[in-house]
């Protein structure tokens, strides 16, 4: 799910692409030395970073808040979508009187053979082989056999389907909210500070959509910009730049696939209190 | 007998105990504001003892006193003069007709900063302090840096922040009557920062009171 910890993170990772498109053992586009974060400076640290520019080392920090600035948009369907497909790796081929049983053994799959109207169901362990299984799902079935992966049913037997079914995963937006995150730039001076501004602001500017851990995008929009030089007293430049990001919270869960649907049935005459007996069919 | 001449006989009287109970020390004599400690201000060197204001030696220095009795010749000796030897480095504060010499424990090396000073008329560039506009005045001077009681919250506001300290400089006079004003910025050789709250100039060489300004 996206949490407001996943947008920082975007975030960090968008800024970071921006300052060193090649790689940080490459020049930074500023030419300064840069350092990207969630959070904020240990003072210690800033300190010995800002006061290195004069002796030729030094690192300008940038670091990316959440303020407590925010509004819910929740405002989309709450319907579950696909987020992954099952895998179905094992295969049941039927051929007369046989059922296959093929591919390769892999967890999570369950494998279901219907068989005169009657569903017989395996879960595949993660240790199973072709063979363990097409035994596992023999034993279930009056007068079947099988040799190796091979099953092989009585001649009476009506064999209606072999399926294999997997897990997916499904999500949905459960709340959508804009939250005013603040990135920070920290440096020794006016000119080192507007330099990584203007390479994050206009980059983020041109910016509509950040992806998030969980695959959905957040939209990122400018609101508001402000210049410290009040903290200049301990060698501080520093700006923050106001951006509003908007994000969605999911829910994510499993899905398994359905191998073997049951209907029960129950029948009786409009107007009696009389009850029938119930029938189940499998499909 | 008159005041002069007196005043000869007492420092050849801290001359002759020097020469019994003293340790060698270098003596240099700043020339410019700039490395006082070096082979070009050496004047020789000097046997030197000093005591924590008890000419009896029967109590020792204790925290937060920069301010020590120094027994050595007198004759040769000027305000502003810096010690250097084993028990550490002073400077000389003031050498007062017929009273003991005072001499300040220096335990910093510093250098004072005069912020950026824009000059001229017309557009100038951006107007802000940083370390590459800020200009040197004092360089490498021997200090008194200890702690004031005072303490500030600190303006930067980290969240690891806490209050930062007020500090006591001590210096000598400083060759070539460069004079040290609030707002000048003060750094030492560990790294620490700070900047001028008030700069007192007396007898005894600079007294400043200066404030923690660190992020």
């Amino acid at each position: 799910m996206a949490d407001v910890v996943d947008v920082m993170s975007a975030l960090v990772a968008a800024m970071a692409q921006v300052i060193y498109p090649n790689g940080t053992a490459q020049p930074s586009v500023t030419g300064l030395a840069t350092v990207i974060y969630a959070g904020w400076p240990q003072s210690s640290q800033l300190d010995k970073d800002l006061a290195a520019f004069n002796t030729g080392g030094g690192r300008v920090h940038v670091t990316v808040y959440a303020t407590g600035t925010e509004k819910n948009t929740t405002r989309y369907s709450t319907d579950w979508l696909q987020l992954t497909q099952p895998a179905q790796t094992v295969t049941l081929v039927v051929a007369g009187q046989t059922i296959t049983v093929g591919g390769t053994v892999s967890v999570p799959q369950n494998t279901a053979i219907l068989v005169n109207g009657l569903p017989y169901t395996y879960a595949v362990q993660a240790n199973d082989t072709l063979t363990t299984i097409a035994t596992a799902l023999a034993v279930q079935i009056p007068g079947a056999s099988n040799t190796g992966p091979v099953i092989t049913l009585p001649a009476t037997a009506r064999i209606q389907a072999g399926r294999v079914g997997g897990a997916g995963t499904m999500f949905r937006e459960v709340r959508r909210q804009q939250r005013a995150v603040q990135l920070t730039i920290w440096a020794d001076t006016p000119a080192h500070r507007e330099a990584t501004a203007q390479a994050i602001d206009v980059a983020l500017a041109a910016t509509e959509f950040v992806t998030l851990s969980d695959q959905t995008a957040a939209r990122i929009i400018y609101q508001s910009s402000r210049l410290d030089d009040g903290t200049q007293k301990a060698n501080l430049y520093r700006r923050d730049l106001i951006y509003s990001v908007e994000y969605a919270t999911t829910q994510t869960s499993a899905a398994t696939t359905v191998t073997v649907a049951q209907e029960n049935l129950h029948t009786g005459v409009s107007g009696s209190s009389a009850t029938t007996s119930s029938q189940t069919t499998y499909q | 007998m008159d005041g002069t001449k007196l005043q000869g006989k007492v420092y050849y009287g801290y001359a002759q105990s020097a020469k019994r109970i003293g340790l060698p020390f270098r003596q240099y004599r700043p020339a410019s504001a700039t490395n006082p400690i070096s082979s070009g201000t050496l004047v020789g060197t000097i046997l030197a003892s000093f005591n924590a204001q008890d000419m009896k030696y029967s109590k020792p220095n204790s925290y937060g006193k920069a301010v020590w009795y120094c027994l050595a010749d007198g004759r040769v000796m000027a305000v502003g003069d810096y010690f250097v030897g084993a028990p550490g480095t002073f400077f000389i504060a003031s050498m007062q007709p017929l009273l003991p010499i005072q001499a300040i424990e220096c335990n910093r090396t510093v250098t004072v900063f005069r912020p950026q000073q824009q000059a001229g008329v017309g557009a100038v560039g951006y107007g802000g302090n940083t370390a590459q506009n800020q200009t040197a005045i004092v360089t490498g001077f021997p200090a008194s840096v200890l702690i004031n009681a005072k303490a500030d919250n600190s303006s930067v506001k980290l969240p690891g922040d806490t209050r930062q300290a007020w500090w006591s400089l001590l210096l000598p006079p400083i060759p070539g009557n460069v004079i040290i004003q609030d707002a000048d910025v003060v750094t030492d050789e560990i790294g620490n920062r700070y900047v001028v709250s008030a700069a007192e100039l007396t007898d005894m060489g600079w007294r400043i009171t200066m404030a923690e300004s660190e992020t």
